[in-house]
């Protein structure tokens, strides 16, 4: 019973995106046991790399190592993170081809692109 | 080790607080060591009801001047600088009009807060008090001159000076890192913390720039 009930608020975090451990979830984790999970680093106010090229169902985690609270937001409103907080992290999948442009909102000349192939 | 730490803390609050409150009119004629103005509070009262004596030892720190630069005198710049502009962006949200502006205030009190955190706990770290000098009494001094003129202004009039201000400090902030606080910082790890800071400083300018320009085109 108290088994069942630990699985259900974890599939509840995943769901909801709510954030466990600094890491913060847009969707549920790909499936697939192809998808690779990519990093983008967050670091001297700037996204590395700033051009990350990725498989459909593949995962992009950002990390922040910054010192500084920073977002990821895409341009096309395909996502968009709470603050990350330093040593905090969120995950995206990539689930439609095609490229998308993100940004920092908190400090929008942070630029970067996802490509889905 | 708790004891110092709450000194250290008392000794930051104490420098945050003279930063926002203890300014010299911008007078070129006037002697440097003449009693200052205080920057009246959010409160509405009149800045010539507020005044305040310098405490006894700026003075002295006047007459350093920036010969002999210590570690100690670029703390005390780094948190005059800060302070400068958490008090500008402190005057924005019941001036401004635009979105932009109030949006970019609220972030500079984010990140220059959190770069006092950083520098509060390296201090403590490294057992050292800001002292000023003629540079962090300057930049204060210049701060409470352009808090004065735009205490006086609001909605495009404000935006316009306040992001205009925004662009020239940063300008300026970065020019001290790069010229002044890096290249003359003793503590490697004070080195290390400047450097953290300057990309900071740096995408603040830029996304002060992109503001202005908005603000300007959309006039």
């Amino acid at each position: 019973m108290k088994a069942a009930v630990c699985l259900a608020l974890c599939l509840a975090c995943v769901r909801t995106g709510a954030s466990q451990h600094g890491i913060t979830t847009h969707d549920e984790p790909p499936t697939l046991a192809k998808a690779a999970r990519h990093t983008v680093t967050i670091r001297n106010f700037a996204f590395v790399p700033v051009v990350l090229t990725v498989a459909r169902g593949d995962t992009v985690e950002w990390v922040n190592q910054d010192s500084f609270i920073h977002t990821t937001a895409a341009d096309s409103a395909a996502w968009s993170s709470p603050e990350i907080a330093t040593g905090h992290r969120f995950l995206f999948v990539a689930r439609q081809p095609g490229r998308l442009p993100y940004h920092c909102a908190a400090h929008p000349i942070m630029r970067g692109e996802i490509v889905v192939q | 080790m708790l004891c110092r730490r709450t000194m250290m803390s008392l000794v930051l609050l104490a420098s945050m607080t003279a930063s926002c409150r203890l300014f010299t009119p911008v007078n070129p004629s006037a002697p440097r060591t003449k009693p200052e103005p205080r920057p009246a509070a959010e409160t509405g009262a009149k800045p010539e009801q507020q005044r305040v004596q310098r405490p006894a030892q700026q003075p002295a720190a006047r007459a350093q001047g920036s010969g002999s630069l210590a570690d100690a005198n670029i703390a005390a710049m780094v948190l005059a600088s800060n302070n400068t502009d958490i008090s500008y962006a402190r005057l924005v949200p019941s001036r401004a009009e635009r979105a932009d502006i109030k949006e970019f205030a609220k972030r500079m009190l984010t990140d220059h807060t959190a770069v006092n955190g950083l520098l509060t706990d390296l201090l403590t770290k490294l057992d050292l008090t800001p002292e000023d000098n003629v540079t962090s009494l300057d930049m204060r001094d210049e701060s409470a001159n352009k808090r004065d003129l735009m205490r006086e202004l609001n909605g495009y009039a404000f935006d316009s000076t306040y992001i205009e201000n925004e662009v020239a400090y940063h300008r300026k902030f970065l020019a001290a890192l790069d010229n002044v606080m890096i290249p003359r910082a003793r503590a490697s790890e004070l080195r290390v913390l400047l450097t953290t800071v300057r990309p900071a400083v740096a995408a603040h300018l830029a996304h002060a720039e992109q503001v202005r320009a908005n603000v300007i085109s959309k006039k």
